[in-house]
């Protein structure tokens, strides 16, 4: 299939996309530690601006190669197959993750009667078309849909700002150190980890100077969004509502109204929203197929994109089926198996391509 | 590669299932509930959940004509059940999202608000922006009320809670800071009263929306008088006082000025009073003058700045007695000093915070500073003209 490269403006918008999808959804770093909750958020956007510089190293060690092929190149066909299919795993929960979170937002708060099954099939249906459509489609498509969120975005925050009371991040640093990190884990778990995704597109993006600009501004972008989202919904709902609230912000939101009578905008916030968490569901849908092709060494991936679209499905179907089991993913799981792919693999990787370009650098010194 | 095509286009006409939802509901089959009560009948341990309701849409070709209400009650263990048993007696889907307003009857309030706050926040159709009342007595009987101005109920509610911001003396507030301030331990809150009354010159009795009701470690545990929720609406927090709007009637001399004042500032800080760590609370205000009931000079500015001073006096001493009657008679948190201590004073708070309701908050010492200052003093500066005092 004939590979369309995106610019890096088109990238990061692509990236904050990604990551915002539905960030604020349930803000369940901010349940934990409430007042403190701006120490996580900004201790997973450092970590992950450090992610971001060293998936970037990966990438310049390997001009052109994408991430698959850099990992079977450092780490042999059989062992970096192996790696390849861990990144599935991960890839394969975060997508049954942002599947199953926005059938349960919809069942819950707007279609109570509908099968979940239902929406899920139909958001599959559009993401994987939208994902066989390729990397340029999606960044267009990002780039159209980015002006609207941040508008309306800015336009609710004016309004729920009018609110807020008093400071919602007061008292500071009354948390113990361990649970801050802990918080701190579930933030990076969800949504910053997911950078260890794009990292499969790198190779698809015409000016690799430009990589770390565009990822460090989409993670900056986003940790302000999470942010600005967390205070206005503390500050909005008040402490206590705001931990009894299942989608705080969205609750924050439900609250806004433009003068006495015109209320329930929040179903055009819903729009948006739905549409960044199905740019979420794409691009993991995307570089997976990118990476089952590299494992089987198929040559053309568009006949792959219908039948990732149904192992999504039919694993969205048989996992998380109430609300509990997926919280429980968010702040027991995911902060822990995200290490693996989006930290401990990458600096494996880094160590192993360091390493290699040392003895390299020695050799050429002897030699000369 | 076009068998795929055919597949994907397919499977995307699938997308119309959208339409298929049995989520879908016509205008015409939908009832609008406005207004809903919930009561509870010790004896035989129910609920009574009574809706008010407007039919969505008319066949009748003249849509001017005032729609009718449908006031209905059914019974049940829980909420819930009441309130499906409802369904048995009306004949559309009843639809809660345009209800502005819950009223709880007494029997409910006293008994426990945990269900009700429960089922109102859990309740996806149930807005957080409505409003939660507590009835003196049945709300049942509150319910079935006709409106003093022929018009909705509901209406007519709605327009007395817009009203709240021009007297001051009646606080409805919303589900969401109910839910707020009720799963807080260390204070309770403040809502709206309605209850009914013989107005003056009046032939029947009609529904008042004046004073409070306290809440209290989850249920009703006080009625609040009409100048105690004056006193709470300028206290707590800023978004019942940034639009209030109240008439005080200020003695100064051997007169009595009336005054329409409005909240501009304010604040607390944790100071010593007499050798005890207290909270010193500063209101400013701003007043018009709004009728004098004998002659004042009021282009004189000393006699101004005096006047100015009464009224500070006087507030401070209202404001003061609602306090202490919050505090040593109620033994309730109804402004929120507890919040404000966990949030800027978090190391005294940790150690108080054990024995707040029961030792600490009911002696701690408050003190109030009212700054009120007259920039204007109406369209006329005295009656006759200014002379010499």
């Amino acid at each position: 299939m004939n590979v369309e490269k995106i610019t890096p403006f088109q990238f990061g918008c692509m990236c904050f996309a990604f990551m915002s999808g539905f960030s604020t959804l349930y803000l369940l770093e901010a349940k934990l530690i409430m007042h403190d909750v701006w120490i996580a958020i900004i201790a997973a956007t450092i970590a992950t601006l450090f992610l971001v510089q060293l998936l970037v190293y990966i990438q310049r060690q390997f001009a052109d190669m994408n991430l698959s092929d850099i990992i079977i190149t450092v780490f042999g066909n059989w062992v970096g197959k192996l790696v390849l299919c861990l990144y599935l795993l991960g890839m394969t929960g975060l997508g049954v993750l942002s599947l199953r979170s926005i059938s349960l937002f919809y069942t819950t708060a707007i279609l109570p009667n509908t099968s979940p099954g239902l929406i899920m099939a139909i958001v599959l249906l559009v993401t994987t078309y939208a994902a066989y459509l390729g990397l340029s489609s999606i960044s267009r498509a990002a780039l159209v849909i980015l002006p609207f969120f941040a508008v309306a975005m800015l336009v609710i925050s004016v309004f729920i700002f009018d609110d807020v009371e008093s400071n919602p991040f007061m008292p500071q640093f009354q948390n113990a150190l361990p649970l801050i990190v802990y918080s701190s884990m579930i933030s990076f778990g969800f949504p910053f980890g997911k950078t260890s995704v794009f990292a499969f597109v790198f190779s698809e993006i015409t000016n690799q100077k430009k990589l770390v600009k565009s990822c460090t501004t989409a993670a900056i972008f986003s940790c302000v969004y999470l942010l600005m989202s967390t205070y206005l919904a503390i500050g909005c709902l008040g402490e206590y509502m705001f931990k009894t609230a299942a989608f705080p912000f969205f609750s924050s939101i439900q609250l806004v109204k433009f003068g006495e009578n015109i209320e329930r905008i929040e179903i055009m916030i819903i729009g948006i929203w739905t549409i960044l968490t199905l740019f979420e569901i794409i691009i993991v849908q995307y570089c997976f197929v990118k990476i089952v092709g590299r494992i089987f060494g198929a040559k053309n991936l568009s006949s792959l994109y219908l039948p990732v679209g149904a192992i999504f499905f039919a694993v969205s179907m048989k996992s998380f089926d109430n609300p509990a089991k997926l919280v429980a993913y968010d702040v027991k799981i995911l902060p822990f198996s995200i290490i693996l792919p989006s930290i401990i693999l990458p600096l494996i990787l880094g160590c192993i391509l360091w390493v290699k370009k040392s003895r390299k650098n020695q050799m050429d010194i002897q030699n000369s | 590669m076009k068998m795929i095509k055919r597949s994907i286009a397919l499977l995307l006409s699938m997308a119309m299932l959208a339409g298929c939802s049995s989520d879908i509901r016509e205008i015409s089959d939908i009832a609008l509930v406005m207004l809903t009560s919930i009561d509870y009948n010790e004896k035989k341990q129910e609920y009574i959940f009574t809706v008010n309701c407007l039919e969505a849409s008319t066949n009748s070709s003249d849509s001017s004509e005032r729609k009718s209400e449908w006031i209905a009650s059914a019974s049940g263990k829980s909420i819930f059940e009441a309130a499906r048993n409802l369904r048995s007696r009306a004949g559309k889907i009843l639809v809660w999202q345009h209800d502005k307003f819950f009223l709880i009857g007494e029997s409910a309030a006293r008994r426990s608000f945990y269900e009700v706050v429960d089922f109102l926040t859990r309740t996806r159709e149930i807005r957080l922006s409505s409003f939660l009342i507590v009835g003196e007595g049945p709300a049942l009987e509150l319910m079935r009320m006709r409106a003093e101005t022929g018009d909705l109920v509901s209406n007519e509610i709605l327009g007395r809670i817009k009203n709240e911001q021009l007297w001051g003396k009646s606080l409805s507030i919303t589900i969401k800071d109910v839910v707020n301030y009720y799963t807080n331990p260390y204070r309770g809150f403040v809502t709206g009263k309605l209850s009914k009354s013989m107005p003056i010159g009046g032939t029947r009795e009609v529904i008042f929306l004046s004073g409070g009701s306290v809440i209290k470690e989850g249920k009703l545990s006080n009625w609040l008088t009409k100048e105690d929720t004056l006193s709470i609406h300028i206290l707590v927090d800023k978004k019942y006082w940034r639009h209030l709007e109240f008439a005080e009637y200020v003695p100064y001399k051997s007169l009595n000025v009336g005054l329409r004042l409005h909240v501009n500032k304010r604040s607390m800080k944790l100071v010593h009073i007499n050798g005890k760590q207290g909270i010193d609370i500063h209101i400013g205000l701003t007043g018009t003058i709004a009728s004098l009931d004998n002659h004042l000079n009021l282009a004189d500015p000393v006699k101004l700045r005096e006047l100015e001073n009464a009224a500070n006096r006087y507030m401070e001493r209202k404001l003061k007695k609602s306090l202490n009657r919050f505090q040593q008679v109620m033994k309730t948190d109804i402004i929120g000093f507890s919040d404000y201590l966990r949030h800027y004073h978090p190391y005294l708070w940790r150690k108080i915070s054990a024995h707040w309701v029961t030792e600490v908050y009911p002696s701690m010492p408050t003190r109030v500073h009212v700054d009120v200052s007259i920039p204007t003093i109406g369209m006329s500066e005295v009656l006759g003209g200014s002379k010499d005092d």
